[in-house]
């Protein structure tokens, strides 16, 4: 058994901090909880003992929750945030939106509260938890390479958004995808929830909110580090997730493609915020992007269907009679797409286990080609993002 | 500890013996189970809920499962995935289901383990590292 997680609770009113103190006690033994009234109080906290996750009002006097999460963003990124906010104008939303990786709603649900904190509170004993959380948690927006940025920024200028053109955009860029899906999922944006493709959450966000997100100039950004080299390396990075979320649109069954496609074009997320992180990227030992692509999304609290998904995209997969399900479905999609870039297709390392995901009933009864299908998608997703001459 | 990965769950099967199992061992994994007798009764459950995941049995009278099914592919909001259950005499049942755009599918009889194994392995959260 590991030792108690540390949680530690902001919020200006007693009456809330005492109300969550009654609803939590039965998770004592399990946390190490620490109420505080205020942003100064709980930085002082923090500088004296690392903690694993803050829980802050966003409403308080002198230092607000947006300020005191983004000062917890920056000297300690390995804190999982998180904001319980009454309603709020946008402003302040989109300020929320940026400065925590989980949003809740009050009047707090205590089991919602608690559910919360143990998804963020598991696993800290793996190998490489602590550097992997310091990584994954410092992002507050995914970057986009620069050809990309300026694309998608037509794309979205105030003039000519619509909801299509947004739908079109956000189903081709990675970061869009993740920070959207991770306000979708949380009630403080999408009080209903039941958000499943990208389509349902840009029409769940709506596009005043989007919009203000845009306008924060941090969603779609690209580091002024990046050379032609990391340029040219992400465009493939991209266009494979792509081609691979076209191709899984098809491949997969139609009540897990949505899903599907958001884990393909999720797939390397790792990859971005590995390469934005200067500081992380070189001195990375031993640590894999995909761990730090699984954890970010596990912090913003994705569904878990996409999570698995990406953290399995790699891994040998046997169909079983019940279906390919998701990550059978993307690892299929991923392979496909993957040989149409191979010089020698059909004799590549994961043949074997390529030939028996297509032999699955689920994919021969659409008589399809699928190596045809991924060599279209292919070409479809070099069409949307041309190499560089 | 508690579980935190709750989901609401439709089971639709006119056999109450299945109906009860399955409802029984899906809340036992911490789920909210919500039953329906027959396809009639899905259909409105769904007019007003939008469960996670869809347990469906083929064989029911009055709408049969592929009835139901096509009713929850014509919703909004975004598509469900749905576990298909079919009666093992039934010829060609594989081959049908996944023509008809089923996610999952299970031939009876089969144990109540394989139905939350499956449901569980759909739904889990990743928690392992990759290495």
């Amino acid at each position: 058994v590991t030792s108690r997680a540390r949680v530690l609770f902001v919020d200006d009113e007693a009456r809330v901090l005492d109300g969550l103190r009654r609803s939590l006690r039965g998770w004592r033994g399990q946390w190490e909880m620490s109420f505080v009234t205020s942003g100064p109080e709980a930085l002082d906290i923090l500088a004296r003992e690392p903690h694993d996750v803050v829980v802050s009002d966003m409403r308080m006097p002198g230092m607000d929750g947006a300020e005191l999460l983004t000062l917890v963003s920056h000297r300690y990124p390995e804190v999982a945030r998180v904001v319980l906010s009454g309603q709020t104008g946008l402003d302040a939303a989109i300020k929320v939106a940026m400065a925590g990786h989980r949003f809740l709603t009050k009047p707090a649900d205590a089991d919602r509260v608690a559910g919360v904190i143990a998804e963020l509170t598991v696993g800290a004993d793996r190998p490489h938890a602590a550097q992997v959380r310091r990584i994954a948690g410092a992002v507050r927006a995914l970057p986009t390479p620069a050809s990309q940025v300026a694309e998608l920024s037509t794309l979205l200028a105030p003039a000519e958004a619509t909801v299509a053109g947004t739908i079109h955009a956000t189903a081709h860029n990675v970061g869009l995808t993740a920070k959207f899906l991770q306000m979708a999922t949380s009630p403080f944006f999408c009080p209903r929830g039941g958000t499943t493709s990208t389509d349902s959450v840009v029409n769940l966000l709506g596009l005043p909110t989007i919009r203000a997100l845009l306008d924060t100039g941090e969603v779609l950004w690209s580091p002024p580090s990046w050379g032609p080299a990391v340029e040219a390396y992400l465009g493939d990075v991209v266009r494979h997730a792509v081609a691979t979320a076209y191709l899984v649109g098809v491949l997969a069954s139609p009540g897990n493609r949505p899903y599907a496609q958001a884990a393909a074009l999720l797939q390397d997320v790792g990859v971005f915020v590995c390469l934005a992180d200067e500081q992380a990227y070189p001195m990375n030992d031993g640590i894999a992007h995909r761990d730090v692509g699984v954890e970010l999304l596990r912090l913003w609290g994705l569904p878990g269907p996409i999570v698995t998904a990406v953290a399995e995209r790699d891994q040998e997969h046997r169909a079983t009679a019940a279906g390919l399900g998701i990550a059978g479905a993307v690892r299929a999609a991923h392979l496909l797409v993957q040989q149409t870039a191979s010089r020698d297709p059909g004799d590549g390392p994961h043949e074997d286990e390529l030939a028996e995901l297509m032999a699955h009933p689920q994919l021969t009864v659409q008589q399809t080609d699928w190596r045809r299908a991924a060599d279209e998608a292919a070409t479809r997703a070099l069409q949307w993002y041309p190499r560089e001459a | 500890m508690r579980r935190t990965s709750v989901a609401r769950i439709l089971v639709v099967d006119d056999d109450p013996a299945i109906r009860q199992l399955l409802t029984d061992v899906l809340e036992i994994e911490g789920h909210e189970v919500t039953a329906a007798a027959d396809g009639q009764a899905a259909v409105q459950t769904l007019e007003t809920s939008r469960p996670d995941f869809v347990v469906l049995d083929v064989m029911m009278p009055y709408l049969d499962g592929y009835d139901v099914l096509r009713r929850i592919r014509a919703r909004e909001g975004g598509p469900v995935p749905v576990l298909m259950l079919t009666a093992a005499a039934e010829p060609d049942a594989a081959a049908r289901a996944w023509a008809d755009g089923v996610d999952y599918y299970l031939a009876k009889p089969f144990a109540a383990t394989e139905v939350t194994n499956l449901i569980n392995g759909v739904l889990r959260q990743a928690e392992t590292s990759t290495g």
